[in-house]
């Protein structure tokens, strides 16, 4: 196997894959950050009101019944080829981890400690930001790492499409499949890929430790 | 101490209280009901008529469209038609061997006997989310193309990546689905004093049918979107328009391909989830 | 329901004869819940008085739990006025309101994920108070609810015992000194023991604090207890009678008031005198530090069986018998057996007499605050000031008589 001795060891192919890997990053950060305003928001909008909750959580899970290739491509036409289709397809895919587990990390907050919070005259938007979304942020932190984990997968397919990222190295790969050297280009941009969803994953570890407070921590 | 309910100055301005105040919530009984109807007839009919409609406007939209001679030849019917077989195929086969395998594997690792070994698979289970489907499917296809003994060509080394890919997640559902209905068994069998055989048949079974159609909803899903893929493998499918479409810059087949796909794969969600709704016993 | 209680003598002994002052006045308060026929509170008037706990109690789903949500707005009220201290709060700012209100909740409420001292300091950062004085009152409170602040201060609430969150829970009600109280059974979910500990607790406090308090239990023997005054709830809130706990057992307006207080009225009045009431008895007392053979001196000088022998700090220790003295080979501290039935002083005669019975030595130690010897409480003591009672209670019932102008033989 010629991965560590030639593949890894040609410089062009590391400075390819680090691009490469930052490029990763980008599409997975912006749709994920994005996923994190709109989904905050809608989650709250679901769990106050009875009406919008059920619409909202369906249309967001009929967003990730949506094959990747098919968003990616319909996307195409309207904002170009490169980055933003994706990111604005990934966007979407993000949303239901975050929507849902905002939705259900707010009911899971002890009804008796709102109604004390209110019983002492905060009022709804202090109850919000002080009370509900602290004591339901370890939930909704869980419901932002699958959203980055299904991120950092689906934005290897964005390289199908003309998108950035390690998809490309895969897809370079595939091309070639099975001539020689296309197991490494396999090999390749998944591994890196998976190494950048185990430091993600890690990244999420330091943040709940510094954001989850003492008192609710597991 | 202060007795006067005034308010003093604060910091911090309050929303008007009228409309927290007099809230009067809405009305439980005859509405209610009549909404309910309505409600359920959206689900039964919104999501096939909202389909319909998408297609028709794909339709009109492609047939207003001047097509050059390239888009012509990608676009007719029986180049579409054949793919959707093809895409249809796929998902079903690699979704039915995907279950023969999973699903009792599911079940035998949630035996008492080998369950400590389960929380290792549902944790590689987990890990194997890290894993980008692209790269998966890719390296088991290569997998298959490169061993000598099997055939490299024709749906067989994509079927078995499409299983190959969609094995994990389906282990892992099937193991968390089963590990709540039985702990839920055993408080309620043993509290009854059944045999266990008994307790197998009479409600560990019953019980784990809902578990087991979701199943075949989720790898069919799940198939429906990775076959899209296929073509990339050889394996054909609606994937090969969208790609067509993009590599040869023409926005009609691109669009035609990717909604087709997305119209595909809804109308299975769609179906797959009358299924569950219908064959899971009532009551549960 | 109310005029029953307008048109009784001893309920206008109660309300007008000891203060004047009226701190919350509930005006035909009614509350209707969408969907329901009948209304959950239907036209409750009710004067509370200026520095009293008044109780609501009744059987579940009377509507009481409602009643109190409606005087901090928390349920808001379909019609009718609140007027607390003189003035109509039904349309202010319920926010405003509610920081002018002390909240304490059964399940305590307390906000998981951040520390005691901040939970406390809630209303006071609501109410814009600096640091220092936040600071300071939050310590203070901690002290006052017998939770050292040094000790507590930085712990969070799943840190806590279940009577240790209610302590903080009170201190957090308090924490801006609020004039009124509402309190929605508040000692419900705590262990019994911790509960007549924390009830005793409450009312010393109490007794310095001077608050107005409405108190919702649905545990007669509790209203009893706490209550200045209770007012037995029906459904819909209908008033079935609002007076004293005296006025209630002895002269129920009703039947329902008569089934709701049930059987056993006479044990229930061991609830309504408490331990310091009662002069207590003096025993033999020795000192730790006191020499093994004054001690014996002592005892054998008196007619008592045994000797209370207390700590330095005059706590009590041992009880000590003739041979526990008159043996050398053992400490003091260690002969004899262990002192139990401790009461204090804001304890009721039913709480002492349960200790009695627990303790099995057929008397109870008086104990104050800081847990040193006072007295000693024996049955005879209880059942003498239940003859008291009875002969009192006589007395009041010819008073009544007199003063019910219907009864009154025209001279």
């Amino acid at each position: 196997m010629t991965f560590f001795t030639e593949y890894l060891a040609d410089p062009r192919t590391r400075d390819a894959l680090f691009e490469q890997t930052l490029e990763h990053i980008y599409l997975t950060a912006v749709p994920v950050g994005m996923a994190v305003v709109i989904g905050l928001f809608l989650g709250i909008l679901a769990h106050r009101s009875p009406q919008l909750r059920s619409p909202i959580l369906s249309v967001v899970s009929t967003f990730l019944t949506i094959p990747s290739l098919a968003l990616f491509a319909i996307l195409i036409p309207i904002v170009g080829i490169g980055a933003t289709p994706a990111i604005i397809a990934l966007t979407l895919y993000a949303l239901l981890p975050i929507v849902r587990n905002t939705v259900s990390g707010l009911f899971s907050v002890d009804r008796a400690v709102v109604e004390s919070a209110k019983g002492m005259g905060m009022s709804a938007t202090m109850r919000l930001w002080k009370i509900e979304l602290p004591n339901a942020w370890p939930v909704m932190l869980a419901g932002v790492r699958v959203a980055t984990l299904l991120t950092i997968g689906i934005a290897a397919i964005a390289a199908l499409v003309g998108g950035p990222g390690l998809g490309q190295e895969i897809f370079t790969g595939i091309r070639r499949i099975p001539a020689t050297g296309s197991l490494e280009s396999l090999l390749g941009g998944t591994l890196f890929i998976v190494i950048l969803a185990v430091l993600f994953d890690l990244f999420y570890l330091a943040i709940g430790r510094l954001t989850i407070p003492r008192g609710i921590r597991e | 101490m202060s007795t006067s309910l005034t308010p003093p100055d604060s910091s911090d301005r309050v929303v008007p209280t009228d409309a927290e105040r007099r809230q009067t919530a809405r009305d439980e009984d005859a509405a209610g009901v009549r909404r309910a109807r309505r409600a359920s007839l959206v689900r039964y009919l919104g999501m096939p008529l909202f389909l319909a409609l998408v297609l028709l406007g794909l339709f009109l939209w492609v047939g207003t469209q001047e097509l050059d001679s390239i888009e012509a030849r990608t676009l007719t019917a029986e180049n579409l038609l054949g793919q959707t077989r093809q895409h249809i195929t796929l998902t079903l086969y690699s979704t039915f061997f995907v279950l023969l395998l999973a699903v009792p594997l599911g079940i035998l690792a949630t035996r008492p006997r080998l369950r400590r070994y389960a929380p290792v698979i549902i944790g590689l289970g987990n890990a194997g989310q890290a894993i980008p489907s692209l790269g998966l499917l890719a390296l088991l296809f290569y997998l298959f193309r490169t061993q000598p003994a099997l055939p490299s060509t024709g749906p067989f080394p994509v079927v078995v990546s499409l299983v190959g890919y969609s094995f994990l997640p389906i282990l892992r559902n099937t193991m968390v689905g089963l590990d709540q209905v039985d702990r839920f068994v055993l408080e309620a069998g043993k509290g009854m004093g059944m045999s266990n055989r008994k307790v197998l048949r009479s409600i560990e079974l019953p019980l784990a049918v809902p578990v087991v159609l979701a199943g075949v909803r989720t790898a069919l899903v799940l198939n429906v979107g990775t076959a899209a893929l296929a073509f990339l493998f050889g394996g054909g499918g609606l994937g090969e328009t969208i790609f067509a479409g993009f590599q040869l810059r023409r926005t009609p087949v691109l669009i035609t391909g990717a909604i087709l796909v997305a119209v595909l794969a809804l109308l299975v969600d769609y179906l797959a989830g009358l299924i569950e709704e219908k064959l899971t016993p009532k009551g549960l | 329901m109310s005029d029953q209680t307008n048109g009784d003598p001893l309920a206008r002994l109660g309300t007008d004869a000891e203060t004047g002052e009226t701190m919350i006045e509930l005006q035909e308060l009614t509350k209707r819940f969408p969907g329901q026929e009948t209304p959950a509170v239907d036209r409750l008037s009710l004067s509370i008085p200026k520095g009293e706990i008044v109780v609501f109690v009744g059987p579940s789903g009377c509507g009481k739990t409602t009643s109190l949500k409606m005087i901090n707005r928390i349920i808001e009220p379909s019609s009718g006025h609140i007027i607390i201290d003189g003035e109509d709060v039904t349309d202010i700012d319920p926010n405003h309101l509610r920081r002018r209100i002390g909240y304490v909740i059964q399940q305590i409420g307390l906000f998981p994920h951040i520390r005691i001292a901040e939970n406390v300091a809630t209303v006071p950062h609501l109410l814009g108070w600096d640091k220092d004085r936040t600071r300071e009152r939050v310590d203070e409170l901690l002290d006052v609810v017998g939770l050292p602040p040094e000790q507590y201060r930085e712990r969070f609430p799943k840190e806590l015992s279940g009577g240790q969150r209610q302590r903080v829970g009170g201190a957090r009600a308090l924490a801006a000194d609020p004039p009124v109280l509402l309190m929605d059974e508040p000692f419900g979910a705590i262990a019994p023991i911790t509960r007549t500990r924390l009830q005793n607790e409450f009312l010393r406090l109490q007794t310095e604090l001077q608050k107005t308090i409405c108190f919702v239990t649905h545990d007669i023997d509790e209203a009893i207890k706490m209550g200045d005054r209770i007012a037995i709830l029906q459904e819909g809130s209908r008033v079935a009678q609002f007076a004293t706990p005296e006025e209630i057992l002895t002269h129920p307006a009703n039947d329902f008031v008569e089934d709701f207080v049930g059987t056993g009225a006479t044990l229930k009045r061991l609830k309504l005198t408490r331990v310091k009431e009662v002069e207590p008895t003096e025993a033999l007392t020795g000192r730790v530090d006191e020499d093994r053979e004054t001690l014996r001196q002592r005892f054998d000088a008196s007619d008592w069986t045994a000797m209370l022998l207390l700590d330095r700090e005059n706590k009590p220790l041992r009880w000590l018998r003739g041979p526990d003295l008159r043996q050398q080979d053992r400490p003091l501290e260690k002969a004899g057996v262990r002192t139990r039935a401790l009461v204090e002083p804001q304890a009721t005669l039913s709480d002492a007499l349960e200790e009695m019975l627990l303790g099995a030595a057929g008397v109870a130690i008086v104990v104050d605050r800081r847990g040193a010897y006072r007295g000693l409480l024996d049955i005879d003591a209880i059942i003498t000031s239940i003859q008291t009672m009875k002969d009192a209670q006589a007395e009041y019932y010819r008073a009544a008589k007199l003063a019910d102008p219907e009864d009154e033989v025209p001279a």
